[in-house]
């Protein structure tokens, strides 16, 4: 419709009222049929338009013969058009309220679309973290059972309780090399992991079950890595670990905080973890078919759904034996609370039956001083203020060295 | 331009041919007045030239008969069935078309031009009315055969009942064979203003509606000759009507009646100009939507336009027409630009007001006969 409502009116007032010119000649009837098809050159086709604006007669003539004929015109936009268009009349015309009442709808399309994506994006990141963070919290506990598989065999690993690795907890003062590594697991920035930083940590638990917990790990493998064999998994991932071990020592333990960050999601999330396993136990321990991060992560759904279930559900086979050992060990485990000290504004954990200075580096000798010697004495007086405050024996890192108080 | 000057100068040298020269062997002539001062070396100098572009015409002009030549064999093995129809009995009608679209109108077409139109050209369609015109009896049956609902549907769309209608029809067979027949003895129908450019179809309608338009005009005579005079004095009446009731009403403010209707003069007339200035297609376009009363896609078709096209073409319109109506009044009058545009806006909403008011204005006979239902019916 034109657009130039004044000049629109006046046009057809003016159609009313004017009268065209009669004209003595007319096109004949190959010439008007010629027109309405558009077979004339562009010369005589100028020719004969300049006739028809002024001869009515055979302008309804062509008029008819084109209805006729049936012409359609496919649409195209002449540059003529174009550039006879100034540059503020394209913008009046890209800000006329017809095109506005488009472009309005496609802002409200793009937005609706836009949120949805960043809810869609959400709900999907949400889950991510919290496996993430699931992983992070129970590899603290996980590898606290771990630290004494330098002393036992994979065999018996696997075929033995996970109670088993539990009593070595408690029971052995770890190395500092082991300390280390269950310090570096806990010493992991909150953000979401890297796929590298999730394979290391899942590769951590498969370590302490042994052989039996490789199906895990090909869980845990990229979608589209092949199904790599058990022993080449296991070899991988203690590769990996030393690696992340190597990693870990550049940051300063700060287990603590993160175990009490995520000590109540760990509660929640440990049952699911194990229903986890267990579906990858299920699911792909014999098949070892890759898996997507799509539906590993509906898998951990799937065990945050099943936490409900009751942590004494049956277990089957010795490969879900060994994934049980996470719950074993916390529920085994001493409270968290225990495991952290921060006495004289530094943070102690508890290794076996010792307490040990975070700030503690595996390139430090030791010395190592009984209270109540001579030598305990001649310690600075807030050392020895903060080792008083153990009864048990301590490891505290004071002016750069390193002193064991027992 | 330069030769034009010389042949004025110097009777020798005929104007026609050396515009003709200037124009066809511009490449090759540059008289230089300072180099030839005598003036029988220039004579002879010119005289060169003009051989020289008449050999050029010539070789283009045997160029282009060859080019049709060779069209006009194409097009007979281009036909699906050519009727056993030689090269020279088409040659001429081809030529003849070439001639009438192309080269009177272009005088610079080329070899190429022509043989492009020849390929676009009709070939079947112009062989059967070629076959038909040499009394070809199977090609009448086969046109007769396969134009004869064509005919008899223009027949019926030009006239106003169907009496008439096959009547028409009747008529256009016998304008077709012709009642003359040629010297040779051959029957001389309108098949031989067919020209292959468009297709027979159309043609046939188009003779069908020129036919119809003939024959309306002969009656129409007839009937104007009887009753000129009271037509005559209806038609002043009219006039006069038209003239005074020019749409603007004289109940307001006489003051300001009268300068309405001043400024409705001077854009009615600003607006006349506007628009015999238009380029010719716009003209076109604007007295197809305007004038006929066509739909944009009506319009545009006749132009070849799409809709959309059309569309965009009448906008722009628009826009010319309002310039080139303010640029008339502020010419004319002196005004300024935006008493120019106020002028016009105000013309406009005048006859926007009276147009609504003639629009809802109830007939009397229908809301006599609306009046039980309590309700005014608008037309």
């Amino acid at each position: 419709m034109p657009n130039d409502s004044e000049i629109d009116v006046l046009l057809r007032r003016h159609a009313n009222v004017a009268s065209e010119m009669e004209n003595s000649e007319h096109l004949d009837a190959d010439e008007l049929n010629a027109f309405a098809e558009g077979a004339l050159p562009m010369a005589a086709r100028s020719r004969y338009v300049s006739h028809l604006a002024d001869c009515g007669d055979c302008r309804r003539a062509v008029t008819q013969l084109t209805a006729a004929s049936g012409r359609v015109e496919p649409e195209r936009v002449p540059a003529s058009e174009s550039i006879t268009e100034s540059w503020w009349q394209k913008l009046g015309a890209l800000l006329a309220p017809p095109v506005l009442r488009y472009a309005a709808f496609a802002a409200v399309l793009i937005a609706v679309v836009g949120i949805g994506f960043a809810v869609w994006q959400k709900s999907h990141k949400a889950p991510a973290g919290l496996i993430a963070e699931n992983k992070r919290s129970s590899n603290a506990e996980e590898l606290e059972a771990r630290q004494p598989q330098e002393t036992t065999t994979r065999g018996a690993a696997a075929s033995e309780s996970p109670a088993i690795a539990k009593a070595f907890t408690q029971s052995t003062p770890a190395p500092f090399s082991d300390q280390k590594k269950s310090e570096s697991s806990n010493d992991n920035p909150p953000s979401p992991p890297k796929p590298v930083d999730a394979l290391a940590r899942n590769d951590a638990p498969s370590v302490a079950a042994g052989q039996a917990a490789a199906p895990s790990n090909n869980a845990a493998a990229p979608s589209y890595a092949p199904p790599p064999s058990t022993e080449s998994v296991r070899v991988e991932s203690e590769t990996r670990e030393r690696e992340q071990q190597t990693i870990s020592d550049l940051h300063g333990p700060r287990r603590g905080e993160s175990v009490d960050k995520y000590k109540t999601m760990d509660d929640r999330l440990r049952a699911g973890d194990v229903a986890k396993g267990r579906d990858e136990d299920r699911g792909r321990a014999d098949a070892k078919q890759p898996v997507s991060k799509e539906e590993e992560a509906r898998n951990e759904g799937g065990a945050a759904r099943k936490r409900s279930e009751p942590r004494t559900a049956t277990l089957l086979g010795a490969n879900t034996e060994a994934r049980q050992e996470t719950p074993k060990s916390d529920k085994a485990g001493p409270p968290e609370e225990a495991e952290t000290r921060s006495v004289g504004g530094r943070k102690f954990t508890r290794q076996g039956n010792s307490w040990v200075d975070v700030k503690l580096k595996s390139s430090m000798s030791i010395k190592t001083i009984a209270r109540g010697t001579d030598d305990f004495q001649k310690l600075d007086s807030g050392l020895r203020s903060i080792a008083q405050q153990f009864s048990a024996p301590v490891v505290i890192v004071w002016k750069g060295k390193a002193y064991r108080i027992q | 331009m330069e030769l034009a000057i010389l042949g004025a100068e110097f009777p020798i040298v005929d104007l026609r041919v050396a515009r003709q020269t200037t124009r066809h062997a511009r490449h090759q002539i540059h008289v230089d007045s300072g180099k030839h001062a005598g003036f029988g070396r220039l004579n002879i100098v010119i005289a060169l030239q003009v051989d020289a572009a008449t050999d050029i015409l010539k070789k283009k002009a045997q160029r282009i008969d060859e080019v049709m030549a060779a069209g006009a064999k194409q097009l007979l093995a281009r036909a699906e069935n050519s009727r056993s129809l030689e090269v020279e009995s088409v040659l001429p009608r081809v030529r003849a078309t070439v001639e009438k679209y192309l080269l009177k109108h272009d005088g610079d077409a080329g070899a190429d031009a022509v043989a492009a139109f020849i390929e676009s050209m009709h070939a079947d369609d112009l062989c059967l009315a070629i076959a038909c015109q040499r009394g070809d009896q199977a090609a009448w049956s086969d046109l007769v055969e396969g134009y004869g609902a064509t005919v008899r549907s223009a027949a019926r769309s030009a006239s106003p009942n169907e009496e008439m209608a096959e009547d028409l029809a009747q008529s256009i067979w016998a304008e077709l064979h012709g009642l003359k027949t040629q010297e040779d003895g051959r029957p001389s129908g309108k098949l031989a203003y067919y020209s292959g450019s468009g297709s027979l179809g159309g043609w046939l309608r188009a003779v069908v509606g020129q036919l119809a338009i003939d024959r309306h005009r002969r009656e129409s005579r007839l009937v104007h000759t009887e009753e000129d005079a009271e037509f005559d004095r209806l038609s002043r009446d009219a006039g006069i009507e038209r003239n005074t009731g020019d749409g603007f009403s004289s109940d307001a403010n006489p003051e300001e009646a009268l300068a309405t209707h001043l400024a409705s003069v001077a854009v009615e007339k600003a607006l006349t100009r506007a628009l015999t200035d238009l380029d010719d297609e716009d003209r076109l376009l604007v007295k197809l939507y305007y004038f006929d009363g066509l739909r944009l896609r009506e319009a545009g078709a006749v132009l070849g336009f799409h809709e959309a096209t059309a569309s965009r073409r009448l906008t722009r319109i628009h826009s010319d027409v309002r310039k080139r109506v303010e640029e008339q009044l502020m010419n004319e009058h002196g005004w300024t630009k935006s008493e120019a545009s106020r002028s016009l806006s105000q013309v406009a909403a005048v006859l926007q007001t009276d147009v609504e008011s003639l629009l809802q204005a109830p007939q009397p006979s229908l809301v006599q006969s609306a009046a039980p239902e309590g309700e005014s019916a608008p037309i």
